[in-house]
């Protein structure tokens, strides 16, 4: 009994082990600085595989990939023998000498994908395993029954470029360039031309400027004294030589560019097939990530970075920062890892991520960052607004730990570097007082787009008098504008105040009655008006919307429909998409067939928006975000018929 | 690319900027007993240029490419290279003001035939026959001047393609033709011409809309002693 026990619960691990040794992120290696995983079962809940084979065919993929067979199985992603409703993976590994891009795929039906891929490539075999016979040896695409992995090597140029390496690997080296005109006596021939003997009086040049005829004359004198003559056979000879010898010159140096660009390409092809041995055996250690492993149905994608300092500077043009500016620096950001996922929630699609910001840095963005939305700004906001954009911040925090971000940032200069940057980031300590302009400008900002206002403009006309004679006259009309506002917390608005007391005085800005309208000419019709209470500053070209909320407190009329998501962000950027038809209309907008139906669809939309909400542990968070037309089942079926809409148009 | 189109589509471009309507193409001509003169062509976006800037941003509406402000100034550059090569013609000046949306090209020339060659010189630019369209004559003798003007039908065609909407849009748009002579106006032949009170100047304005569907046109005799 006890041994069927022990049996049973064997099995049982064995299952559940199995089950997760099926995810082929353990095919993943560990040194991958990217990964990207791909639900494949999560994306096609969320759509027809139809959708995906309509437009595959319009793109006429599938041919491509089988060759031009009519085989109707064919024209299914289902029957490539790629099982696509299983997570498959994507990665970039990179170090200073290659870069590697790499696919795991799941496998279906390994028979499926080599009547498939046979049709027009040679497959070769060798025990379990299968290859494409491919002549790029810099790519490889090998299976087995379980997994199809696909690995791509890249040089990293300027890793060969440097001198111990080419020493190493035998690189040759380009020829000098050794033509020298100057020493070329053929090209002007010694005997080619001769000055006149006698020397040239110059003291006959020292004569008026003015008197440029009586200089000319002597000029036209002393050219006389010149006798000069070209051996013009001499000239012909060392043209053709000079010609021959960059001939040969390039020839020369084609070879051993062909040369070396050979060797990276068989050093590189030799470290591909090391490294795909090594896959195959899996005699690398897995990339780990229990968030990989745990995708929700609705996260289609998701990417993590491992560190992308460290993935920046792998990539950071330093050949062209040396060339430039003679250094070739390392930043030190303080980002680590970092994470973003694509998913479906109905009818939206949002795209989540977050950076890990190091421990060095974290405490400053948390302190940058803290700062919310102060609530009297809400009432700004109303519930058909066009959209708005909203910025906090700490300026104090920001102010004092800029010098040390940047320290941390350029941590890895020269010390003579270093030293002239930590004396600049000391006077700015010491000049900038960071209370005193936090308390004039602490931080938080809402600029919105509400909705319209009537401006009176001014055009020019012409007036006629009985005779047709006409004159230019200037007149005023009202146009319906965009209104705008931009509103930020002041505690101290003294600064401010006297600023347009002086601005009054140089009638750059008129005081109407508190409310400043900036002295521009009125052809825009975005004359920016200025006030100032209930601690907040504001910008508007309504001057009608700043008298009301002037009477009113400076309590706008706001709606609730975006307090929420206001008061949570640190950031808010949104466009509220189904008002731009409204807009447009009440702007008067001269409107073209396509605009309309541009328009109209828009007006199916519902709100596009990126969101931040600040520093929570030691990440830093967004959300990006798209509500999409409600007429599909969700928004990557809507996506995917656009898509297809849009082909099947652009074809016709 | 053929002018007519080419025209049109700049037109076809500022209709399409204009739904409240409003500018104006002013050409105003001097002419002296001798045959020679002056002319100046004005056009004024002034009244919509809150669209016209906002419009100029964009590349294209509806197939239609927008010029932005270099690729009117080098057309109306080029436009003025060519006037300042016709023979007969002195004195271009060009001026364009992209606060108001206002471009002005004026000239002297020795006589009137000087503004058909520089139509005909158009027209050889541009691969078309402008010449057809309109073409003044001056008979000194009589007194007389004579503008041609034949409607364009290809112009009709394209104008009808736009919609509704867009065609009553430059319903306030208008053409001013006016013509000063060194003479006292005797009679006039065109429909909507009028003589100035003083009867040295003759004016014709009509409605963009008019023009276009060929309902009116600019065809004038005009006689003076």
């Amino acid at each position: 009994m006890k041994n069927k026990m022990y049996t049973l619960l064997g099995w049982m691990l064995g299952s559940c082990l199995l089950a997760s040794g099926q995810d082929l992120i353990t095919h993943v290696p560990a040194d991958a600085d990217v990964v990207v995983a791909l639900n494949g079962e999560g994306f096609f809940k969320h759509t027809d595989r139809d959708h995906l084979n309509a437009i595959l065919d319009h793109l006429n993929w599938f041919e491509e990939i089988s060759g031009e067979t009519a085989f109707d199985s064919t024209h299914d992603v289902a029957n490539f023998g790629i099982d696509i409703e299983r997570d498959a993976y994507l990665y970039i590994s990179v170090n200073d000498s290659i870069q590697y891009f790499g696919g795991v795929f799941p496998m279906a039906d390994r028979n499926q994908l080599e009547s498939v891929l046979s049709a027009t490539r040679t497959i070769n075999r060798s025990g379990d395993w299968a290859k494409l016979d491919l002549s790029d040896k810099t790519t490889q695409v090998t299976w087995n029954d379980q997994v199809l992995y696909l690995l791509v090597a890249a040089p990293m140029d300027a890793f060969f470029e440097r001198e111990d390496i080419k020493a190493r690997y035998g690189f040759l080296e380009n020829p000098d360039y050794s033509w020298n005109y100057w020493d070329d006596s053929s090209y002007y021939g010694e005997e080619s031309y001769a000055y006149a003997e006698e020397e040239i009086d110059t003291s006959a040049w020292a004569i008026d400027p003015i008197d440029s005829v009586a200089s000319n004359e002597i000029f036209e004198e002393t050219e006389e004294e010149l006798e000069y003559s070209v051996d013009e056979f001499a000239y012909v000879d060392s043209v053709l030589a000079r010609d021959e010898y960059q001939d040969d010159y390039y020839m020369q140096a084609a070879a051993v560019r062909h040369h070396n660009d050979s060797l990276v390409r068989e050093l590189t092809a030799d470290l591909l097939e090391s490294r795909m041995h090594k896959i195959k055996d899996q005699d690398m250690p897995s990339y780990r990530s229990k968030r990989m492993t745990r995708l929700k149905s609705n996260e289609l994608v998701h990417v993590e970075i491992v560190n992308i300092d460290s993935l920046i500077s792998h990539y950071l043009p330093y050949d062209m920062l040396y060339a430039g500016f003679g250094i070739r620096p390392r930043f030190n950001y303080g980002y680590e890892a970092m994470e973003s996922t694509i998913l479906v929630d109905g009818n939206t699609m949002k795209m989540t991520g977050s950076i890990g910001l190091s421990k060095d840095v974290v405490k400053y963005y948390r302190d940058i960052y803290r700062n919310k939305l102060d609530r009297k700004f809400y009432s700004l906001v109303s519930d058909d607004a066009l959209g708005f954009l909203s910025i906090n911040f700490n300026t104090e925090a920001y102010l004092s730990h800029t010098p040390e971000l940047i320290r941390n940032m350029y941590q890895y200069l020269s010390p003579r570097e270093a030293g002239i940057l930590d004396l600049v980031m000391t006077m700015f300590n010491v000049v900038v007082d960071e209370k005193a302009v936090a308390k004039v400008f602490p931080g938080d900002n809402l600029l919105v787009i509400n909705g319209v206002t009537q401006q009176e403009v001014t055009y020019t006309d012409y007036e006629y008098d009985e005779d047709y004679n006409y004159q230019e006259i200037e007149k005023t009309k009202t146009e319906t504008v965009p209104q705008y506002l931009w509103a930020f917390s002041s505690e101290n608005s003294t600064l401010f105040q006297q600023i347009l007391a002086i601005l009054e005085q140089e009638n750059e800005v008129l005081n109407l009655d508190g409310i400043y309208e900036v002295q521009t000419r009125k052809s825009s019709g975005l004359t920016p008006y200025v006030t100032m209470g209930n601690g907040m500053v504001f910008l508007s070209n309504d001057f009608a919307y700043l008298q009301e909320l002037k009477a009113n407190n400076f309590q706008g009329q706001g709606g609730k429909r975006y307090r929420s998501v206001l008061r949570k962000n640190r950031m808010t950027a949104l466009v509220n998409t189904q008002r731009v038809r409204g807009l447009v209309d009440e702007l008067n907008f001269p409107l073209t067939a396509s605009l309309e139906k541009q328009l109209e669809e828009m007006g199916e939309y519902g709100d596009v928006y990126f969101l931040n909400d600040g520093v929570k542990r030691n990440k830093l968070s967004w959300e990006f975000g798209v509500d999409f037309p409600q007429e599909r089942e969700n928004a990557l079926e809507f996506i995917f018929h656009t898509i297809e809409e849009a082909i099947i148009s652009s074809l016709d | 690319m053929n002018v007519v189109r080419y025209i049109f589509y700049v037109l076809a471009a500022v209709l399409l900027l204009l739904q409240t309507s409003c500018f104006d193409i002013v050409e105003d001509l001097t002419l002296t007993k001798n045959g020679s003169g002056r002319i100046e062509l004005t056009v004024n976006l002034s009244k919509s240029k809150t669209k016209v800037a906002s419009l100029m941003k964009l590349d294209q509406i509806d197939g239609l490419k927008i010029p932005n402000e270099k690729q009117v100034r080098d057309q109306v550059n080029e436009l003025v290279q060519l006037l300042k090569k016709t023979s007969g013609i002195r004195n271009v000046q060009h001026e364009l003001d992209f606060n108001q949306f206002i471009g002005h090209i004026s000239c002297d020339f020795d006589n009137i035939e000087a503004l058909n060659v520089y139509t005909s010189a158009l027209s050889t630019h541009f691969n078309v026959r402008l010449t057809d369209y309109s073409n003044y004559t001056y008979q000194r003798d009589t007194g007389t001047l004579k503008r041609s003007y034949t409607h364009s039908k290809s112009a009709q065609k394209e104008f009808q393609k736009l919609s509704v909407a867009n065609r009553q849009s430059i319903s306030e748009a208008y053409y001013t033709s006016i013509y000063r002579i060194e003479g006292t106006v005797k009679k006039q032949t065109n429909p909507a011409g009028r003589i100035a009170s003083n009867k040295k100047a003759v004016m014709v304005r009509v409605s963009l809309t008019e023009l276009l569907e060929g309902k009116v046109g600019l065809s004038n005799e005009i006689v003076w002693q």
